[in-house]
């Protein structure tokens, strides 16, 4: 042996210290030998891993120190029985405390839950370290585009020119497509395409189907297992065939994938080969961005110089293109300030970091994750708090019990031990209680998310671990206080029974106290302003009118019959007005280029094709100019803007001004009106530019209806359902209520308010539950005081008072504490919001009230029958 | 008699190893032959029980710098032990010859 090595220290520490002597030489001998066998065979680190392991494996019995463990046994046996008669003797006691540690615990796993999810995020790919997604961030005429899906031909390029990418696997999301199986028609939205080395890529597990064939041939078809339950039932569905949209040739089903779980950004219901989207798979547009690249990355790839070197990309494939395009060359393209570059995402990192458009799904929210951890370490905490002032109010019952143990030759740290071990045994039942109601309060748990959880008690054996860890955790850390005050106690005093207070110090409780109420009321405020935001967001006024608004999906179906279809639909009394358009505020709008004609300037305004009347069934006001009409034939080349736009354009007199845009080739497009400014999104996002152009043809996404107020929407429904069918040879008719759909943009706030509601109720719940501790031992240490006050002739009404002022004075304190902690809180939470609430101080004010009155109701039950009691009762004792 | 079968293989391998039978050769023995790796703290629980069985007798000897200085546990078979073995193997062979389609003459 060239260096001296020996075996961790802490290791070899951990064994003398539950190794017997007998045991310890010939055991500690064979371990060093072993580690230095293993040291030249496999090296320093594995030699010390196995060590530790080595020293862990040998905790068994027969190595255990004799004398001292039969004694510690003897000891942890009687804590056992004395913890558990205490709890028997006491069951008020122990039920309020088990119920709160339970509803703490609780809430905080259930929370942990929702954190881990969304911490675990695609992390179950085995390559999601080397796994990166390839986007491009365009920089056209000052605007800043980041798109997740970039052009389809770069896949390709990247695996035959660059020798740092392992694989590439592109994944294509379009709109909904109706499927036909066999005469089951659904119109599906969780389609995708991919390329075949999806399954090589990620960990997606095929149940049937072969890894590397499945998705290669054209027209091919995996179906996940619930869909296959969807469509065949308990058939066997490889080989069956179905028909996609408009498609005439029959796909065929060659695989079954297990469900994607639910921590996985790619979501999907069934996957078809990219081959069948053959100007995709083997397309040469580089402008178009609509494939998801995902690129697996060779170890020890330096990122950023890919991303650098990528950018040989841009120059060899897209910028002829872009010449081709811009009628520029290249350099003149730049000059003028636009720049487009490649950007390596981390594959892991998409769910929470992302600031990419068009992602699979919509990514997370980081600062949700802070809130729920925040408030689910709050509440575990305002239980532990409860704990420790119940536990202390409760000491005087346990007194004598000290007072003999110490009489008996107990030394303190052995009392302390033991009521922390109390306390412990106390955890561990709400722990055991807590994976019963975790598993059967996730689902209720989910719904109120609107969000699948991939995480539950069951999942794994360490999920369980952890939760009996965190038991003893909070069990030790609630016992502390209490065992030390217990253990304090003079023992001539203790069998007294004479409890002096002066000896345990109040300012801790009452500090405790303090900060449960401040917490309560904290979480009652945000919750208030939550729930005052997600109302103004539905109420606001947004510039157009939701309500009354039906919208029928996929009118391409209907091809040639759209106007027929429409004009039926006008016959009807209860229909105001039928109109189709490409979209609609909050389902997301493209981006058009303007140029006006006298100027050499370019701007990007979202746009939406419309027909004509659109403005009626959204309730659009017009501030200038006139809207679309028939009677003028060239409305075909004009554009109706909003306020914003002018503003950005800078006109004066915006109507009769032409602009020129490249999807007009040339014709120059007349402003013909201004509208109001309204939303196109969620109230997340500010005020943009729109522009609205007329439909040239049928591509329309959107059938809108606006229907009469009052009128018997289940009948009209049933008629349009009807001509609809007619006219598209049984179609799937799906339509949502405009009101109803456009809510789900506020999804995550709704379970926001929705989840703190409930735990602002739980919160209070175990603040009272600890209130009430407090004010018992209180008025215990105070019977004689309030005997003695009472025989010299105090009133009822004062001595209330005197129990419970101090009570008040602490609910005092929590409230302006928790003034500005709430202000913070709310308005950290409040930047996410482009338009946001007024902070309403009755939100405060109402707050507060609320958690006075709860808690002020909890101590009066106890303070008004010690005030009420006989003097003769508390008095006769000594 | 009591015999698991993690401690039958400790038995024979003890039995092989004849004066050279201590931890570390054991457990390396019993790698070798049934290709698992049993832990060294489930080597020594077993060790202890079937020494105080009364299978096994132990001596006390050879220190090495390897080991820090401290003492080997040899171990080695009593005439128990032996018996115990012997027993162990007859119940089964006799078992065995009951099951039809067993081939019991694999030689090696």
């Amino acid at each position: 042996m060239s260096t001296k090595s020996n075996p961790p220290k802490l290791a070899q520490k951990i064994l003398r210290w539950f190794c017997s002597e007998k045991v310890l030489e010939f055991l500690q001998g064979d371990l060093e030998e072993l580690y230095h066998l293993r040291l030249e065979r496999n090296g320093r680190l594995k030699a010390a891993l196995h060590y530790f392991l080595d020293v862990f494996s040998a905790v068994r019995p027969f190595a255990f120190k004799q004398s001292r463990s039969n004694s510690n046994i003897a000891m942890l046996k009687n804590f056992y029985f004395t913890s558990i008669r205490n709890f028997a003797r006491n069951k008020r006691y122990f039920l309020t405390n088990l119920t709160g540690l339970t509803i703490g615990l609780t809430s905080f796993v259930l929370i942990a839950f929702y954190i881990i999810n969304e911490l675990s995020y695609d992390r179950f790919h085995t390559n999601h370290q080397q796994l990166y997604r390839a986007s491009t961030v365009a920089n056209i005429n000052g605007k800043i585009n980041r798109e997740a899906p970039t052009s389809a031909p770069l896949a390709k390029v990247m695996l035959e020119e660059y020798p740092e990418i392992k694989n590439a696997v592109r994944v294509v999301k379009n709109d909904p497509i109706l499927v036909d199986q066999a005469g089951r028609k659904f119109i599906e939205d969780g389609l995708l395409y991919a390329d075949a080395s999806f399954f090589t890529v990620f960990d997606f597990q095929l149940i049937e189907g072969s890894t590397k064939e499945s998705l290669k041939e054209a027209r091919s078809v995996v179906f996940t297992e619930s869909y296959v339950k969807k469509y065949f039932g308990s058939e066997d569905p490889i080989g069956k065939q179905l028909n996609l949209g408009a498609d005439s040739t029959f796909y065929v089903i060659t695989g079954v994938v297990a469900d994607p779980p639910a921590n996985s950004h790619i979501q999907f219901d069934m996957l078809v080969s990219l081959s069948s989207l053959p100007n995709v798979y083997d397309g040469n547009n580089w402008i178009g961005s609509n494939a998801h690249t995902y690129l697996l990355l060779h170890d020890e790839v330096s990122v950023p110089e890919l991303e650098v070197k990528m950018q040989d990309i841009f120059y060899n494939y897209m910028a002829p293109q872009i010449e081709y395009y811009t009628g520029q060359s290249i350099g003149e393209w730049e000059a003028s300030g636009n720049q487009v570059k490649y950007n390596l995402f981390p594959f892991k990192d998409i769910h929470l970091k992302s600031d990419f458009g068009k992602e699979l799904v919509p990514p997370g929210n980081l600062s949700y994750i802070y809130i729920y951890g925040v408030i689910g370490l709050i509440i575990l905490c305002i239980a532990i708090f409860n704990y420790v002032n119940m536990a202390t109010a409760q000491s005087a019952t346990r007194a004598r019990e000290v007072g003999i143990r110490k009489v008996m030759g107990s030394s303190w740290s052995l009392l302390v031990k033991q009521f922390i071990f109390e306390s412990v045994i106390l955890a561990l039942f709400a722990g055991f209680l807590t994976a019963f109601l975790a598993y059967m309060f996730k689902p209720s748990f989910e719904l109120i998310l609107q969000k699948e959880l991939a995480f539950g008690i069951l999942s794994s054996p360490w999920v369980l671990l952890t939760l009996l860890v965190l038991s003893i955790g909070v069990g030790i850390l609630a016992g502390v206080y209490p065992a030390f005050v217990l253990s304090r106690f003079h023992p001539v005093m203790a069998m007294k029974a004479t409890l002096s207070p002066a000896g345990t110090s109040g300012w801790l409780r009452n500090g405790l106290v303090v900060i449960q109420f401040t917490a309560s009321i904290v979480i009652i405020i945000v919750t208030l302003v939550v729930y005052h935001q997600i109302d103004y967001m539905l109420t606001k006024n947004l510039g157009f009118d939701k309500e009354q608004v039906l919208v029928i999906q996929r009118p391409d179906a209907l091809h040639d019959h759209l106007e027929v279809f429409e004009d039926e639909l006008k016959t009807n009394a209860n229909v105001r007005q039928v109109v189709h358009s490409l979209t609609l505020p909050g389902k997301g709008y493209s981006i058009r280029s303007y140029r006006p004609v006298d100027r050499d300037e370019t701007f990007l305004f979202p746009n939406n094709q419309i027909s004509f009347h659109y403005d009626e069934v959204m309730d659009l006001e017009l501030v200038a100019g006139r809207f679309f009409s028939k009677e003028h034939k060239a409305d075909s080349n004009a554009v109706v803007i909003n306020e914003s736009a002018v503003e950005a354009l800078g006109y004066e007199n915006p109507i009769g001004q032409k602009l020129t845009s490249p999807w007009h080739r040339g014709e120059y497009l007349t402003i013909i009106g201004v509208m109001k400014d309204y939303y196109i999104e969620s109230l997340h996002q500010p005020i943009v530019p729109v522009s609205l152009e007329l439909m040239p043809d049928r591509s329309s996404k959107y059938i809108t209806v606006k229907l009469n107020g009052g009128s018997d929407v289940r009948k009209t429904l049933e008629f349009i359902e009807n001509k609809w069918t007619g006219y598209t040879n049984d179609h799937p008719f799906q339509y949502f209520f405009y009101d109803e759909e456009y809510e789900k943009l506020y999804q995550n706030e709704t379970a926001t308010g929705k989840v703190f509601a409930v735990l602002a109720s739980l919160s209070i719940l175990i603040a009272c539950l600890g209130l009430v501790g407090l004010i018992s031992f209180n008025i215990s240490t105070r019977r004689k005081e309030v005997g003695i006050r009472k025989v010299l002739g105090a009133s009822v009404h004062t001595l209330v008072w005197l129990l419970s002022n101090n009570m008040v004075r602490t609910a005092l304190i929590a409230s302006m504490l928790s003034w500005p902690i709430s202000y913070f809180a709310i308005d950290y939470w409040l930047q996410n919001f482009a338009e946001r609430t007024t902070i309403n101080p009755w939100s405060f004010i109402l707050a507060t009230g609320v958690v006075l009155v709860i808690g002020g109701l909890a101590i009066s039950f106890q303070t008004i029958r010690a005030s009420l009691m006989n003097p003769v009762e508390s008095l006769r004792q000594e | 008699m009591k015999l698991g079968a993690f401690e039958e293989l400790v038995l024979l391998a003890v039995g092989v190893l004849g004066e050279d039978a201590y931890g570390v050769t054991i457990k390396e023995i019993l790698k070798d032959k049934t290709k698992k790796n049993p832990s060294i703290g489930a080597l020594h629980s077993a060790l202890y029980r079937l020494e105080e069985k009364g299978y096994l007798e132990a001596s006390e000897g050879g220190a090495t710098n390897e080991r820090g200085g401290r003492r080997k546990k040899y171990y080695h078979l009593t005439s128990h032990g032996i018996k115990v073995l012997e027993e162990a193997n007859e119940l089964r062979m006799a078992f065995s010859r009951e099951v039809p389609g067993l081939n019991l003459n694999t030689s090696s």
